[in-house]
């Protein structure tokens, strides 16, 4: 990607926008993320988080505002360009929406295959290494995606996402539906991948376990808009209620009074 | 406050008429669209001959042993009532020329089309569906790839190329189905029945009606990839796309061809 200076965010949304019908999901979110920087979005169910990180790869355009990665406005990019961009980006999606017609290695190596000129023998290995990247033994390699389990399914996607070695990765709740070890190594795989490899990322959790563990810096969603941008220590101790309740998990507080109200 | 409510009760009704009319339009604009786009995707390499081929097995394996029972009982159909009509004006040697001209123009590919439209066409519309509630033709844009080119590509070309040739098996099955009715069951002379059909038909008729067929072919993949590409909302919406699938093919296919006629026949 462009060797931007470091002083200029990887990603940057301004102001961004969405509604779907007459139902206002995104209302003018702001939040940049630095290169080689890990940033945690976290937020209740239902407040937007998957359809914010949809918009960074393009998936979604938005209503207003922009979406600036490596110095490119991605709202306005025509498909070439998007699709340039996308080859450097990984997303997991929260579902891990598999390929259900492909086995898992094919799915793991779907981009190399579509994009490089390895042979089918190599991008198996390829994959092989990568489902070992995240848990699972090469046995998996030949099974459908419909015969695994929630937990393998989710790790497929990570493995697929992680496959081309790209700069940004997008990570729709990595850790839901895991066991709590495996949610440890899939925490400590991403944490490897931002160290080693400089990746830069966007996650989205409702672990905080996880949020403080990956996270150079956490944000909370709420009603449309990024209420608060920290280090996890800042978000640990801060003083806006809403973001107190939400990291503590309690059933009391103003969060609730809203859900209760709607 | 009830003058919004009045403004509402004299808006809605010309929301719906509005909506009746446009609905057709902005569909036609959407497969247009998609038929642009998937024409211009099919010229654009890398291309995809296996997946083409894979399409073209699917819809072959699909759909030829309905399409051979429908052919031959539909030929067999025919020789009993046009026979039973010409031997009123003992016209009964005709019988064999009217059930080749009748396959091959019409019932050829116009059921062959409205077979593939009902099972080639729902299965697509319905892995496509599946494919856009579950946010796999999501996963394919992250992984830079064109979902057009990817999966519509090859089921456009599979069919188009896939539909004539089983429209030339139903049409050979049909006058089958109608020799055998007429010279077993009819008493109708062999050699005469064939020599009938073979002088009157003309290579035109068989060539016309695999145009035809090239035309339903592509609008049965169009129709079907279209409405799964644009099903929402769960195992409900996969189910509406696929019938809106089936029906509109089915629709496309039995209005286009009295046009098709029209024009080539003319
Ligand atoms: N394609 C779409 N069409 C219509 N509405 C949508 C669409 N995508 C999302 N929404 C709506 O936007 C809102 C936010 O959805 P989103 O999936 O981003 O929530 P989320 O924050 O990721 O929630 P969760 O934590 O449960 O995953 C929801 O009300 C959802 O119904
Ligand atoms: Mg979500």
């Amino acid at each position: 990607m462009n060797s931007s200076p470091e002083t200029e965010p990887l990603i940057r949304i301004e102001g961004l926008s969405k509604s779907f019908g007459s139902k206002q999901v995104l209302n003018g979110v702001d939040l940049e993320v630095m290169r080689g920087q890990s940033m945690v979005v976290i937020g209740g169910s239902g407040t937007g988080k998957s359809v914010l990180i949809k918009h960074v790869i393009g998936l979604l355009k938005p209503d207003a505002g922009r979406i600036v990665v490596a110095g490119q406005d991605i709202s306005t990019m025509d498909m070439r360009g998007i699709n340039k961009l996308r080859r450097k980006m990984g997303m997991l999606f929260q579902n891990a929406a598999l390929f259900d017609s492909l086995p898992v290695w094919e799915n793991v190596g779907f981009s190399l295959k579509q994009h490089t000129k390895l042979s089918g023998k190599e991008i198996k290995k390829i994959a092989v290494e990568k489902l070992k990247m995240v848990g699972l033994s090469d046995e998996v390699s030949d099974v459908m995606p419909s015969d695994l389990s929630g937990g393998m399914r989710k790790r497929v996607g990570l493995a697929r996402a992680i496959a081309v070695d790209p700069e940004i990765i997008l990570y729709d709740e990595p850790t839901t539906g895991l066991d709590p070890i495996m949610a440890d190594v899939i925490n400590d795989l991403i944490i490897a991948l931002q160290k080693k490899l400089n990746v830069t990322s966007i996650s989205i959790t409702h672990d905080m376990t996880s949020a403080y563990k990956i996270a150079d810096r956490i944000a909370m969603l709420y009603q449309g808009k990024i209420i608060e941008v920290g280090t996890p220590e800042e978000i640990r101790s801060s003083d806006n209620e809403i973001v107190r309740q939400f990291v503590s998990g309690s059933a009391v507080g103003p969060i609730t009074v809203e859900v209760m109200r709607a | 406050m009830s003058s919004e409510k009045t403004w509402t009760f004299l808006v809605r009704p010309v929301e719906r008429i509005g909506e009746t009319f446009v609905r057709p339009l902005w569909l036609l604009g959407g497969i247009t669209t998609m038929l642009v786009k998937t024409v211009r995707l099919s010229f654009r390499p890398p291309y995809n001959l296996r997946g083409i081929v894979k399409q073209m097995l699917e819809i072959g394996v699909n759909s030829l042993p309905v399409v051979l029972i429908t052919a031959t009982f539909t030929g067999g159909v025919l020789a009993l009532q046009s026979y039973t009509g010409f031997r009123r004006f003992s016209a009964e040697s005709l019988v064999g020329t009217v059930v080749a001209m009748s396959m091959t123009r019409e019932l050829g590919p116009v059921l062959t089309g409205l077979i593939v439209a009902g099972r080639a066409g729902a299965a697509m519309a319905a892995e496509l569906g599946t494919m856009r509630v579950t946010e796999q033709i999501d996963a394919l844009e992250t992984l830079a790839t064109n979902p057009v080119k990817h999966l519509v590509v090859p089921r456009f070309l599979g069919s188009l190329l896939m539909l004539p040739a089983l429209t030339v098996f139903s049409d050979a099955v049909g006058i089958m189905g109608g020799f055998f009715v007429s010279t077993k069951l009819l008493g109708a002379n062999p050699t005469t029945y064939l020599t009938r059909t073979w002088d009157y038909l003309k290579v035109m008729d068989i060539y016309h009606g695999i145009l035809k067929a090239f035309f339903f072919g592509a609008a049965i993949a169009l129709i079907s990839s279209y409405q799964g590409f644009n099903s929402k909302g769960g195992a409900e919406g996969v189910g509406k796309a696929t019938t809106r699938a089936v029906v509109l093919s089915s629709m496309t296919i039995l209005v286009s061809d009295y046009f098709l006629s029209a024009w080539m026949f003319k």
